[in-house]
């Protein structure tokens, strides 16, 4: 039934755009596939090694200014731009990383948020870089009419987002997934069974970030236009309050959550206090009540509603 | 320049208050309670409301302090009671929870401009310091009522029965229930307390100073910045931590860079963290508390 759902999703995705056209919900279907990137790769550092990180936003933006710069002050391509972002994320990355998981708990998370505000704060004063608070106008599609419409762009970051999950959900079926997760399980016991934690860390960390940045670089040449409200740590709390709702640890939970968010972020996008307000409430309840996340309640709950007979034909 | 380090002492003392209720309430127990940046901005609205209407200066400061100590305590009840058995991550996450909630609600109601508590004429003075540093009255007022309140936390601390069944929590969880010390009532008292102080810095900002409903994310995490370097636990830490970061803050604001000023604060405390992964004088080591859980 799974593989069915996935088939139909599928298709449902590629035949999406012919029914929407130049229209908004194309915009949006792009929108959440970009999320949908950013959501999954903070579930690898989430969901499966453990570590909480409230700097996606951050990593998502340096993709985005990378790849931005690149091309609106050296003209360097698309095509050139989106790997030379991924470079950058990874390398910054490896620069933070490597030490901060000298910390832990807590402190690990404050490093991160500690991170995303000085992010925050080059983003909006590097003015000769970054435009400053005004933004960075002006970031080309990339070249060749077929991109210039949002179909095509659309068709373009499916293809990207995804060959992202593929990636992903195949690392985590393999050896290397496994040993994330008896890290995040029990670090003492991963080290006594001869795993290096730090090296796994510092691996999921910088993989982590190189999609961000990835998804960075997809979203301003889409947008073509990069601002540092885009990537502050209100980001950071979204895309971690979407893995939240979904189910950290699960493949098809992060997605759902993108999905909600980014669902409620449109429909409240005139009453931006309003959503923060319910976002705020949400994180709360999520994990008070269902830590686990609210998709795979949801889903035993459908379960129980619908006859098992109906289930198993499927 | 003294004038400059006059001016740093004020900030840190704000800085120091808001950094003790944070250090009450996670030294006691181990809630990082970052939503106190919530209850920081509510505790000036509040004194900012009952002095608009007609309110006395004093009772409306009390008013704001007395409010979020109540405030606290609903907050423990919602957001961390059913949390703690769980892992500080958890708490953290349900405590950024709060603080976009408690903000937002504060912008909903309020509004985004920026206020301030309205002082009375008999203090709206500047004191001078033998002709060589001026100080508004307010902001004296600060420095003394971070110094009282600090001064009155370890009395009560050391003095009280409540007091003494808080440091017990502190020290062993278990063994204090064992003991019989009502767990639930001494989380109520820790989170009225922390909350409290934090409501009252709030206010006495609000006067001294001007308040918008983005200011309470910020001030946390800087009060944070100073717990790490007071070392987590350490209500004096917490106070010097306080002072100290006020004044670099200050220098660097005047003499290096205006507009990257939280990154020498947020730098600091990514290097200190990486250097001393438990804060600079922080006892218990996070490393040891995972192995041994």
């Amino acid at each position: 039934m799974k593989i069915g759902l996935a088939a139909a999703l599928l298709l449902a995705a590629v035949l999406f755009p012919l029914a929407t056209g130049e229209g908004y919900f194309t915009h949006l279907a792009i929108t959440m596939l970009i999320f949908s990137m950013l959501a999954a790769s903070l579930n690898v550092l989430m969901g499966y090694t453990g570590l909480v990180s409230m700097a996606h936003g951050a990593f998502f933006g340096i993709g985005g200014y990378t790849s931005g710069i690149l091309a609106v002050r050296h003209g360097v391509p698309f095509w050139l731009a989106v790997p030379a972002a991924a470079f950058m994320t990874a390398v910054i990355a490896l620069a933070v990383g490597v030490p901060s998981f000298r910390t832990r708990g807590v402190y690990y998370i404050i490093v991160t948020v500690a991170f995303q505000i000085i992010a925050s704060e080059i983003f909006d004063n590097w003015h000769t870089m970054t435009g400053g608070g005004l933004g960075l106008k002006g970031i080309p599609r990339p070249g060749g009419t077929l991109w210039q419409s949002k179909i095509g762009y659309y068709y373009l970051t499916l293809v990207v987002a995804l060959t992202v999950h593929a990636a992903l959900a195949g690392l985590i079926r393999s050896p290397i997934g496994l040993s994330l997760m008896a890290i995040r399980d029990n670090e003492t016991k991963a080290l006594a069974m001869g795993l290096s934690p730090i090296r796994y860390k510092i691996f999921a960390f910088v993989l982590a970030a190189a999609v961000a940045g990835v998804a960075g670089s997809v979203y301003v040449h889409y947008v073509e236009y990069a601002h540092p409200d885009f990537f502050n740590f209100f980001v950071s709390v979204d895309l971690f309050l979407a893995v939240m709702l979904g189910g950290a640890g699960t493949i098809a939970g992060p997605l759902f959550g993108v999905f909600v968010l980014e669902m409620l972020r449109e429909v409240l996008h005139e009453f931006v206090a309003v959503r923060l307000l319910l976002f705020g409430i949400l994180l709360v309840a999520l994990i008070v009540f269902l830590p686990q996340g609210a998709l795979r309640p949801l889903v035993s709950y459908a379960r129980a509603l619908v006859p098992p007979t109906r289930l198993t034909k499927g | 320049m003294l004038q400059v380090l006059a001016n740093g002492l004020v900030n840190g003392a704000v800085l120091a208050l808001i950094a003790i209720s944070l250090t009450i309430i996670f030294s006691i127990l181990r809630v990082p309670h970052f939503g106190l940046g919530g209850v920081f901005v509510w505790g000036a609205f509040v004194a900012f409301v009952a002095a608009e209407h007609g309110v006395p200066f004093g009772l409306a400061v009390l008013a704001a302090a007395v409010a979020m100590a109540l405030v606290g305590v609903l907050i423990e009840r919602l957001a961390f009671r059913s949390l703690r058995a769980a892992t500080e991550e958890a708490m953290f996450v349900s405590a950024i929870g709060v603080l976009i909630a408690m903000e937002n609600a504060a912008l909903l109601v309020g509004g985004g401009e920026t206020r301030s508590v309205p002082v009375p004429e008999s203090l709206r003075f500047v004191v001078s310091f033998g002709g060589l540093v001026y100080l508004p009255a307010m902001r004296v007022l600060i420095c003394a009522v971070t110094a009282l309140a600090f001064a009155a936390l370890i009395l009560f601390v050391r003095t009280t029965r409540t007091g003494k069944a808080m440091r017990a929590v502190a020290q062993d969880r278990v063994a204090a229930r064992l003991l019989g010390i009502p767990i639930d009532r001494i989380a109520s008292w820790t989170f009225a307390i922390g909350s409290g102080l934090a409501g009252l810095a709030g206010a006495l900002v609000g006067a001294a100073f001007t308040f918008n409903f983005e200011m309470g994310s910020l001030s946390i995490l800087k009060a944070f910045v100073v717990v790490v370097l007071g070392g987590l636990g350490s209500v004096a830490g917490a106070l010097v931590g306080g002072l100290v970061l006020g004044v670099v803050d200050s220098l660097t604001l005047t003499y290096v860079t205006s507009e990257y000023k939280q990154l020498v604060a947020f730098g600091l405390l990514i290097l200190v963290l990486v250097l001393r992964p438990t804060g600079l004088f922080g006892q218990r080591s996070a490393r040891a508390d995972a192995t041994a859980s």
